[in-house]
């Protein structure tokens, strides 16, 4: 899948910017604050219509404007020729392809999928067990309706039954009936984590590999609130629970409290990694997430790297791109141009409008 | 503008079903281009107001001291569809597919509403459990996290200890004249996970 022109309107600090982006690397150059992130985080709204930067909608809206808007057209392996447009407004996201408008996400997950590769990823290995878990359920529902449908079921009855939990006295009746919608919700949550986090791991071992890091050592871990896979053990899990619970007021176990770590050797990467392996072992699961998109949609995904390169030594460099390959369309960001000028169609980006160079 | 109107238009704009500008077209209809609309409309509501209450049964409106369905000797009173809203059931009765009777609950468990098992049509359907026999109940309640939590309260308060009753929910899948090619995902899903034995 390649992406070949892109129009942003009031997208971030962007009132309008229109862009060819006809060539299969693309290096947007320029100072820092003049909008190169922002042309990526427009393409990467593409899989689920979320960014890859924020949870926090208004953020990607200009400032005083009613919606953001990014409309691009892409050469798709199954679709041909096709455009996509992506509205955001502060109350609802929707999108059209080729005009007829998306009504339900789950026929559109999975149609146009990215792998983005950012700088401040390295939060993912040091950063708070929140941030891991949206990152790994975007990863996951941005090709697999069931799962984002598994997850917001499970959300919408967790909220059922917090609410219930922090009332005077919490009736055990109403409180069991979301809690068997509940149990089936997070036993799929739970497995599709499990299985998700078992073949990244796989892939990032053979991603370090592939960027010069010791793999024998890399490796993720799921951590679970609970390992439990099936919707009964789950309604034993919130029933056996219920008192602590009400005496908290809140949920205290389920995939809400899910984390995953990346291990080094026996240990936490974080307390024994270096700082230039923790870079290596972030860009191997990015590297691990493009080999499961590539193989879960058979397609190949755009990827975006924003202001890696100039992190890697020569080596790691190298063998990034060799482990990425040629059949994804690289969009990249830098304030250097690269090395290897010739192989990238470079733009200049300044104050949101970009040059071709 | 008239304070008079403005007490009309925000009294309208509290129904359910009407915004600001419906409310101010109802209010300029019935006061200022139709206003010999009026007269009728209120005669109405007050006769219906003061005639229409609950069926102490089932729940549906009735003038009299069971509704329609109920005092229907031709419907099979062994069998209850369940639904939320009176809505519902004239949607179900306009359909002709269903000949048994209905209990309906003037809502579903929803915490975020403040709407638990005491707000609902329960104490009737306790009082129908008890005196009436029953072979099958028909859970006709929206395919949402709600009407699926209501669902199972209603399995667990007042079928568990009741064997004999047949339980089923109604099937979520393909609108009927519809093919497949058009439906998203989760209604597809839907229609094979409530798939059944052809003949």
């Amino acid at each position: 899948m390649r992406i070949t022109h892109l129009r942003m309107a009031d997208f971030r600090n962007v009132s309008f910017a229109e862009t060819a982006l006809d060539a299969p690397r693309i290096f947007l150059l320029g100072a820092n604050g003049q909008g190169k992130t922002n042309l990526l985080e427009a393409v990467g709204l593409l899989p689920a219509l979320r960014s890859f930067r924020t949870p926090e909608t208004a953020l990607l809206i200009r400032h005083g404007a009613a919606a953001a808007q990014m409309a691009c057209t892409l050469e798709h392996e199954r679709e041909g020729t096709v455009t996509v447009q992506v509205t955001i407004s502060s109350k609802k996201k929707s999108a059209t392809v080729d005009g007829e408008n998306i009504r339900q996400m789950s026929a559109y997950l999975g149609r146009f999928p990215v792998v983005a590769f950012c700088s401040d990823d390295i939060e993912l290995l040091r950063g708070a067990p929140g941030r891991r878990r949206r990152w790994l359920d975007l990863a996951i529902a941005a090709h697999d309706p069931e799962y984002l449908d598994a997850l917001r079921r499970y959300h919408a009855a967790l909220t059922g039954r917090n609410l219930l939990l922090r009332q005077p006295e919490p009736s055990a009746g109403e409180l069991s009936a979301f809690e068997k919608v509940l149990a089936p919700c997070a036993a799929a949550v739970v497995r599709a984590r499990r299985k998700t986090l078992e073949e990244l791991g796989r892939e990032l071992v053979a991603a370090c590999e592939g960027i010069g890091l010791p793999s024998a050592v890399a490796g993720l871990a799921y951590e679970p609130s609970a390992a439990t896979e099936d919707a009964g053990g789950w309604e034993e899990i919130y029933l056996r629970q219920r008192k602590a619970d009400t005496l908290l007021r809140t949920t205290q176990r389920g995939p809400h409290r899910d984390d995953f770590l990346f291990r080094f050797g026996a240990h936490p990467a974080r307390d024994v990694a270096s700082e230039g392996q923790q870079r290596g072992l972030v860009l191997g699961l990015a590297l691990a997430q493009l080999v499961l998109v590539r193989r879960r949609t058979g397609l190949a995904p755009i990827v975006l790297a924003d202001d890696i390169l100039g992190e890697l030594d020569p080596a790691r460099k190298r063998g990034f791109w060799e482990t990425l390959g040629d059949d994804s369309q690289v969009l990249a960001t830098g304030t250097v141009p690269p090395e290897s000028a010739k192989e990238w169609r470079t733009l200049r980006v300044e104050q949101g409008n970009y040059f071709t160079v | 503008m008239s304070p008079a109107f403005e007490n009309v238009r925000q009294l309208l704009k509290q129904l359910p079903g009407l915004g600001h500008r419906s409310a101010e077209r109802l209010a300029l209809h019935l006061l200022v281009e139709r206003p010999d609309r009026l007269p009728p409309l209120l005669t109405a509501l007050g006769q219906a107001a003061e005639k229409i209450h609950r069926c102490p049964h089932c729940g549906h409106l009735c003038e009299e001291e069971t509704c329609l369905i109920c005092a229907d000797p031709r419907r099979d009173a062994r069998r209850i569809c369940i639904v939320e809203q009176v809505p519902d059931l004239l949607a179900l009765e306009r359909s002709g597919a269903y000949h048994g009777h209905y209990h309906v609950l003037h809502g579903k468990l929803s915490p975020i509403q403040g709407i638990g098992p005491e707000q609902l049509n329960f104490a009737p359907l306790a009082a129908r459990f008890a005196a009436e026999e029953i072979s099958e109940i028909i859970l006709a309640l929206s395919n949402d996290i709600e009407g699926e939590a209501t669902c199972h309260y209603i399995q667990d308060t007042f079928l568990r200890e009741r064997p004999n009753i047949t339980v089923s929910r109604i099937g979520f899948g393909l609108p009927s004249g519809s093919g497949l090619t058009f439906a998203d995902p989760a209604t597809l899903k839907s229609a094979i996970d409530a798939r059944r034995n052809y003949l």
